[in-house]
């Protein structure tokens, strides 16, 4: 089983319990590594074979493993 | 190269690499490795010197010299003096030898991009006029301006004395700017108003800077990182925030829940995110790629760029998906010069984000000019001021973002 780090975004009316759900995360075993209170976003690390048991969370309305944003190299010729 | 012909790199105020070039006269070899060898003992050294052909010389890092070191054949010296102190009395000691031409310190050279000299002049750069920027008599004062990228060179020359928040989302990386995009994006946001030998680059050269390092220093970031930026920004009571940051999207693809909560938080709490519409396209084989994430937010303004003759960048991304995958506005995205880490100081780059943080400040500058311009306000105001131009909605959106109280601008080129 492969460690994957899932971004885990919770539906508009349990923004206001993301926390309370980043502990249900913690609960499954996961690693949770920093939670999003405005976006509703908990950054979390487990294995490959979570993402079903997130996924029936009550409130959970998103589970994907995260993504990367990058930038390319610093070079005038390549659009930045 | 002059002063004259190189306005932008501040030559009145070059910078050293800690060593000293002799130029030696027509003497022996022996005599050369002689006079250095001295130099070096003067230093309290006393390294031998070694003569190195040309071509062992290129392989070799001279930023780093252990000991002086002789270009066989051309006459030519360079000793590094510890810690660069002392470095003009070391010249004067191997220029009072018998046999040495010339001794000085040597200095950073950088290639001059052709292109900033087509559009730019010597007082501002092709952006700050395009905007209107240059005649606005607004500066930004007062206004928190929040950048979320790479970071910030805090040590950079030109931001000396501006008030500057920062806060580093990477684990294990302080805000130190060690990509130079963020520095870049700073640079023409809230840059300064230009100087001696220095053109005006910056929009809002006034305004309060927040730096929020998203992005580590290869450029690379989580999405949670980056929430937790914006979510600090909202929270440190900017009312502008740039990102000029994102992933591309596909055809049809819907924004993402967590940007656009933390998009509409901004409005409701007076702020508004500017982000880069994404540089995916090519358009001059027809391919016009949908704006990336997060600009494809609703309520994250999305930002195209254009060149100084008022073309489409051909890479800017279009207005392809709907419901946020709309282009907002346009702004200077193409030969873009403004700040970059020390030493180098300066760089000129092409890129949505380059246009983006020309948006941000002239965001800072309608928002000085009216408190009552805040989050959504600020955003209908930016819409309703700008300038229409003659390509699709789809491609530019409303137009070229004007600064208040500027004359009208028009392409430079």
């Amino acid at each position: 089983m492969a460690d994957v780090t899932y971004m885990i975004t919770v539906d508009e009316a349990h923004v206001d319990a993301v926390d309370a759900i980043a502990k249900l995360v913690s609960d499954h075993g996961l690693t949770v590594n920093r939670v999003v209170k405005g976006a509703g976003a908990i950054q979390a690390t487990g294995s490959d074979t979570d993402r079903g048991k997130l996924e029936s969370i009550e409130g959970v309305m998103e589970v994907r493993p995260e993504g990367v944003i990058r930038h390319p190299p610093m070079n005038p010729k390549i659009p930045q | 190269m002059t002063d004259e012909t190189s306005p932008f790199l501040r030559l009145k105020a070059p910078r050293p690499t800690g060593n000293v070039i002799i130029v030696f006269g027509d003497i022996p070899e022996d005599e050369q490795l002689r006079i250095l060898e001295k130099g070096s003992r003067s230093m309290g050294a006393g390294a031998q010197a070694l003569a190195l052909a040309a071509d062992d010389v290129a392989r070799i890092d001279t930023l780093d010299l252990p000991q002086p070191i002789l270009m066989r054949g051309l006459g030519i010296g360079t000793i590094h003096v510890p810690g660069h102190a002392g470095i003009a009395a070391v010249a004067q000691t191997f220029r009072a030898e018998e046999g040495v031409n010339e001794a000085r310190p040597e200095f950073f050279m950088y290639a001059m991009p052709p292109s900033v000299l087509a559009s730019d002049d010597l007082f501002r750069t092709w952006g700050v006029a395009r905007t209107g920027a240059e005649n606005s008599p607004f500066t930004g004062r007062g206004i928190r301006v929040a950048v979320l990228d790479t970071g910030f060179d805090l040590d950079h020359p030109d931001f000396q004395g501006r008030t500057i928040v920062h806060q580093s989302f990477v684990p294990g990386e302080d805000v130190m700017d060690g990509q130079g995009h963020g520095t870049h994006c700073i640079g023409t946001a809230a840059g300064p108003r230009g100087g001696a030998n220095l053109p005006r680059y910056g929009i809002a050269t006034e305004a309060e800077i927040y730096v929020g390092k998203v992005l580590n220093n290869r450029g690379v970031g989580t999405e949670t990182d980056i929430l937790a930026g914006m979510e600090w920004a909202i929270e440190q009571g900017c009312q502008v925030i740039s990102m000029s940051l994102g992933r591309p999207t596909q055809t049809g693809e819907k924004p993402s829940a967590a940007y656009e909560r933390l998009g509409r938080m901004a409005l409701d709490r007076g702020a508004l995110i500017a982000a880069a519409a994404g540089n995916d396209s090519t358009r001059e084989f027809g391919f016009v790629a949908p704006v990336g994430a997060p600009a494809n937010s609703p309520s994250i303004m999305a930002v195209a760029a254009v060149d100084a003759s008022d073309n489409v960048a051909n890479f800017s991304s279009g207005g392809i998906n709907t419901n946020g995958g709309e282009v907002n506005i346009a702004a200077p995205g193409v030969s873009v010069f403004s700040s970059v880490p020390r030493p180098r100081l300066y760089d000129t780059l092409n890129g949505t984000s380059m246009a983006c943080p020309h948006v941000a400040g002239i965001a800072a500058l309608w928002a000085e000019s009216d408190p009552g311009l805040r989050g959504q306000s600020l955003w209908d105001a930016l819409v309703r001021s700008a300038q229409p131009m003659s390509h699709p909605a789809s491609d530019v959106g409303a137009g070229m973002v004007q600064a208040p109280g500027g004359d009208e601008a028009a392409p430079i080129a």
